[in-house]
C-alpha cells in the first residue's frame, strides 16, 4: 500500500451527506407532475406536449444563456426546467405557442435572475410568468378546449366551470353545481357512470349521496388549464412530496384549511351564507396545482413553522378573495406572488431558530 | 429505567449500518515501528524524556505531561528509539513524534494480569495512578481524566457520573465492543471512579441492544462509594454522545443539576487498566469501516500502529476511497497519509467512496429549513452561514455561533451541499485567533 495516496479528499467534517440534493428534490417534483401531464395528453391530445415542451425549453435556454452571461453553473439543478413545466401546466390546451415561451423567458430572465438566480428569486418565477401571461394575453388565455368524454360541447366556446359560474352568478342564488347545470354545463357519461356506482355501492351504506358532476371535476373532465386537470393525480403527487419531505406540509395544510373554511362560510359567489361548496371550490381552477406545487417552493416561502402557516393561510385567504370578489374567475398565481413578497417580513417577525442563549436578538429585529 | 430517551431538539436519525463485528475482537498485529506523536491529548505536547538510540521497555514513559490538559505518553512496545521528528498533527500544526522500532521482549504481553488490590488506595493515590498512566478521554477530545477528576478546592458538590456507552456515529462500533468484551473491567472502573468522586448517582447510557449491561444490569456492588449504577437506554440519535446533549437527554433538562461528569466507556476501561492492572493507556479498540474497505471490522490495536497497517488487516481497499477519516465522517479529520499512527483518541478509521459521501456541487440555499430543524442547539445555520459569507462574523456570533457544537448535522442534511459547519468552525477559529492577536478576550 502506498504511503501517500494522491487524490484523497482533505477538507473538513462532515464528509457524508444525505442522499437528497437540490437536483433530486427538483426531480421528485417533476416525477410527481408526470401523471398529470400524461392525463392531460390523454384528455386533450399530444398538442399539450408541445406547449409544455416549448415552455420548458424556453426556460432552460434562458437559464443557459444567463449562466453564460453571469458565469454560474446552475443549469443542472433542474429548477429552470421545473419553472418551465409549471408555466406550461398553467396554459389552456389551446394556448398560442408564443405565450408559454415568452412567459418562461420572463419568469427566468426577469424574476429568477434579476437578483442572482436560484435562491435569490423574490417571487415564485413560475407564478410570476403565469401572471405575466394573464396580463399580456387575456384573450388567448380564456378560450378553452373541451376534453375527451365531454361530448356535445363546441370546441372553441367551451367555458371553464369557474368562468361559467362567474357569468351565471350575480343574478341567481344556489349551489354551484345546480347553477352550472341550469347554465347548460355538460356532465360526461363517465361521471354519470362512476357517480351512480359510488352512490349504489360504497356511499349508500354511509347514507351519503354524491351529486353528479364532482367526478368530472376530480378527474379533470372539464375545460381548464392543461396541468390543473387531474385533481386526483395532483393529490397523489402531493402526498408523495409531503411524505418524502420535499415540501413542507404546513403550507398546503394551512392554505387548504383557510380556503375551505372561508368558502364554506361565504361561498364562491352564488351560495347562501354558511353553505359554500368546498369540494367544488377545491377541485376547480388551479387551486390544487398551485397549493401543492407552486406555493410550496421553499425559496419563496418562510422558514419557521409559524411563518409557513401564516404564509399558507395568506395564500388560501387571497385565493378565496380573488375568486369571490375578483374581476377574473381566478387569482391563484396573484395570491402566491403577493404572499412571496411578504416572506422576508415573516422571516424577520417569526424567526425559525429557537436559539436565545445570548439574548442579543431582539424580537422582530433581525437585521 | 426502560423508558427510551433522547435529547430534545434537532439531531438526525442516521440509518443504522450493520458493522458485522465478530466477537471476540481481533487483536491487531504489533507495529514494527510505533510512531508516537507527543500530543494525543487536549493540552500542550508532552515533554520528551527519551533520546534517540535509547532502548525502552513496553509501557515505559516516552513523553511527560506538561501542565493542565497535557498527559503522559508511554511506549506501546519494547524497542529502540530510532527517530525523533516533527510530523503534522490532526489540528493542522506540527508536533514532535518519537518512533520506536520493535525489539526485545514484552514485560506484560502474554503474561497473566496481576490485579492490584486498589480498594486499599486513597482517592489521591487513585488519581495519581490515573495521571501517571496517561489516561485521557478516548472520544476525540483527549482531555486528561485526571484534570476532570482533580478538584483542588474540594468545591465539586454533588455530581452525577455518566458513563457514555453510545456510539458516536453508525461507522463506529468501539463503545459497544468495550462494553461487551470488557464489561468486568468497565464495572470495576466504575467502582474506582465512584471511589474518587462519590457521585450521588451513576448512570450508564447505552444504545446497543445486545449489551451485557442491558441484560444483566450494571451490577456494581453497592458500597460506601455511592449507590449502584443505573442503566439508561437511549434512542440512537446523532449527536447524542456529545456530553451536553447526553446530560440533557438523561436529565430531561437543558442545564442539568447537579453537575454531570461524562466519561466514555473506553476511558473507564482504561481507568481499570491504570489503577488495578498498573498498565498505561497504550491500547484501544479501533473500528475500521466504510464502503471502500474490503472487510470492515473492529481491531484491538496498540497506539502508534499506522492506519495503513490496520486497513491492510481489514483486507485493504475494495475500491478507491474518496477520503479516509479518523473518528468518523461527522466530526472526524481527513488524512492523506496512511502512515499516520493510531492515537489514544482514534476511535475509528473510515474509508469512503464517493457513493457513500454523496458529495455534489454546491447550489444556492433553497431555504428548505432542514438545517434549522436539525440543529441540536437550535441555531439557524442558514442565517449564520449567510452572515459568515458576507464577512459579518460578529453578527453571526451574536446569533449564537459560539454555541455551535460542530456536530455537522446541518451540513449533512443540506440539499444544496452548503459547507455549513465547515464555515462555522473556520469562522470560530479565525475569531479566536483574531482575539488572541488583539491580546484580549474574544467578544
Amino acid at each position: 500500500m502506498s504511503a501517500n495516496r494522491r487524490g484523497l479528499l482533505v477538507s473538513s467534517a462532515p464528509f457524508v451527506h444525505v442522499r437528497e440534493s437540490t437536483t433530486t428534490l427538483v426531480l421528485l417534483v417533476l416525477i410527481c407532475l408526470v401523471p398529470s401531464l400524461g392525463w392531460a395528453v390523454f384528455l386533450f391530445g399530444v398538442d399539450v406536449l408541445l406547449i409544455v415542451g416549448l415552455s420548458a425549453v424556453a426556460a432552460v435556454a434562458t437559464e443557459a444563456s444567463l449562466n453564460l452571461l453571469r458565469g454560474r453553473r446552475t443549469l443542472l439543478d433542474g429548477t429552470a426546467l421545473l419553472t418551465g413545466v409549471l408555466i406550461g401546466f398553467s396554459m389552456p390546451p389551446s394556448a398560442p405557442l408564443h405565450v408559454p415561451i415568452l412567459s418562461s423567458v420572463f419568469a427566468i430572465a426577469v424574476v429568477k435572475w434579476s437578483f442572482g438566480g436560484l435562491g435569490s428569486n423574490w417571487m415564485n418565477p413560475a407564478m410570476a410568468g403565469v401572471v405575466f401571461s394573464h396580463i399580456n394575453w387575456p384573450g388567448s388565455l380564456s378560450t378553452w378546449k373541451a376534453p375527451r368524454f365531454l361530448t356535445g360541447v363546441d370546441g372553441v366556446s367551451a367555458v371553464t366551470p369557474l368562468g361559467l359560474l362567474r357569468n351565471a352568478s350575480g343574478h341567481v342564488e344556489g349551489l354551484p353545481m345546480d347553477l352550472l347545470r341550469d347554465a347548460g354545463y355538460r356532465i360526461s357519461g363517465l361521471d354519470k357512470g362512476i357517480t351512480a356506482w359510488l352512490n349504489d355501492v360504497p356511499l349508500s351504506r354511509l347514507g351519503a349521496r354524491l351529486p353528479e358532476g364532482y367526478v368530472d371535476l376530480a378527474l379533470g373532465i372539464r375545460p381548464g388549464s392543461l396541468g390543473e386537470m387531474a385533481g386526483l393525480f395532483l393529490l397523489i403527487g402531493s402526498i408523495i412530496l409531503i411524505a418524502r419531505r420535499a415540501v413542507r406540509w404546513e403550507i398546503p395544510a394551512a392554505c387548504a384549511a383557510v380556503f375551505g373554511v372561508l368558502v364554506r362560510l361565504f361561498g364562491t359567489g352564488s351560495e347562501p351564507l354558511f353553505s359554500g361548496d368546498v369540494l367544488f371550490a377545491l377541485f376547480t381552477g388551479s387551486f390544487l396545482l398551485v397549493t401543492f406545487f407552486c406555493a410550496t417552493d421553499p425559496v419563496t416561502s418562510p422558514m419557521s413553522r409559524p411563518g409557513l402557516i401564516l404564509y399558507g393561510s395568506g395564500v388560501g385567504a387571497l385565493v378565496f378573495l380573488f375568486r369571490r370578489f375578483g374581476a377574473g374567475p381566478e387569482g391563484t398565481a396573484y395570491a402566491v406572488i403577493l404572499m412571496n413578497c411578504l416572506v422576508s417580513w415573516m422571516d424577520a417577525v417569526l424567526p425559525a431558530a429557537g436559539f436565545r442563549g445570548r439574548g442579543e436578538r431582539l424580537p422582530g429585529g433581525a437585521g | 429505567m426502560n423508558a427510551i430517551r433522547t435529547f430534545k431538539y434537532g439531531g438526525i436519525g442516521l440509518p443504522p449500518r450493520s458493522l458485522d463485528v465478530e466477537y471476540p475482537v481481533m487483536t491487531a498485529f504489533l507495529p514494527s515501528d510505533a510512531v508516537l506523536p507527543l500530543r494525543q491529548h487536549a493540552g500542550a505536547p508532552a515533554r520528551r524524556v527519551v533520546e534517540i538510540g535509547e532502548s525502552i521497555r513496553e509501557g515505559q514513559l516516552v513523553g511527560k505531561a506538561s501542565g493542565t490538559g497535557s498527559s503522559n505518553i508511554h511506549s506501546p512496545i519494547p524497542g529502540i528509539v530510532t527517530g525523533i521528528r516533527k510530523m503534522p498533527d490532526l489540528l493542522g500544526g506540527m508536533v514532535e513524534a518519537v518512533t520506536v522500532a520493535l525489539e526485545g521482549s514484552f514485560d506484560r504481553l502474554g503474561r497473566k494480569n496481576e490485579v492490584f488490590p486498589w480498594k486499599g488506595l486513597s482517592k489521591h493515590q487513585i488519581q495519581r495512578a490515573i495521571a501517571d498512566k496517561g489516561v485521557v478521554e478516548d472520544d476525540g477530545s483527549g482531555s486528561p481524566l485526571f484534570d476532570r477528576l482533580h478538584d483542588p478546592k474540594g468545591s465539586r458538590g454533588d455530581c452525577v457520573l455518566v458513563i457514555n456507552g453510545l456510539e458516536s456515529d453508525p461507522w463506529n462500533g468501539s463503545a459497544a465492543a468495550i462494553l461487551r468484551e470488557r464489561s468486568s473491567a468497565v464495572r470495576e472502573g466504575i467502582a474506582i471512579l465512584q471511589r474518587v468522586l462519590s457521585p450521588v448517582r451513576t448512570l450508564i447510557a447505552l444504545d446497543d441492544p445486545g449489551s451485557p449491561f442491558r441484560t444483566e444490569g450494571a451490577r456494581t456492588e453497592p458500597g460506601e462509594d455511592g449507590p449502584p449504577a443505573e442503566v439508561v437506554i437511549l434512542e440512537p440519535r446523532y449527536p447524542q454522545d456529545l456530553p451536553a446533549l447526553l446530560a440533557e437527554a438523561l436529565s430531561g433538562r437543558k442545564a442539568p443539576h447537579p453537575e454531570c461528569l461524562v466519561v466514555t466507556a473506553g476511558t473507564v476501561a482504561s481507568v481499570y487498566d491504570a489503577v488495578a492492572l498498573n498498565r498505561p493507556q497504550v491500547e484501544r479498540y479501533v473500528t475500521v469501516a466504510g464502503d471502500a474497505v474490503k472487510a470492515p471490522g473492529l481491531l484491538r490495536a496498540r497506539i502508534g500502529t499506522s492506519i495503513g497497517e490496520l486497513l491492510e488487516e481489514c483486507g485493504g481497499f475494495s475500491s478507491d476511497p474518496e477520503c479516509i477519516l479518523l473518528n468518523g465522517p461527522f466530526r472526524g479529520t481527513a488524512v492523506a497519509d496512511l502512515d499516520f499512527p493510531i492515537l489514544k483518541t482514534t476511535k475509528s478509521i473510515v474509508a469512503l467512496t464517493s457513493a457513500a459521501t454523496l458529495r455534489s456541487r454546491t447550489t444556492a440555499c433553497l431555504r428548505c429549513g432542514r438545517c434549522i430543524v436539525a440543529c441540536p442547539v437550535r441555531l439557524d445555520p442558514s442565517r449564520l452561514y449567510k452572515c459568515i459569507v458576507r464577512g459579518k462574523t460578529k453578527e453571526a456570533m451574536a446569533e449564537g455561533l459560539d454555541a455551535c457544537t460542530e456536530c455537522g448535522s446541518c451540513a449533512y442534511l443540506c440539499p444544496s451541499r452548503l459547507p455549513l459547519s465547515q464555515a462555522f468552525s473556520l469562522a470560530r477559529s479565525r475569531t479566536v485567533r483574531a482575539g488572541r492577536a488583539a491580546g484580549g478576550r474574544v467578544s
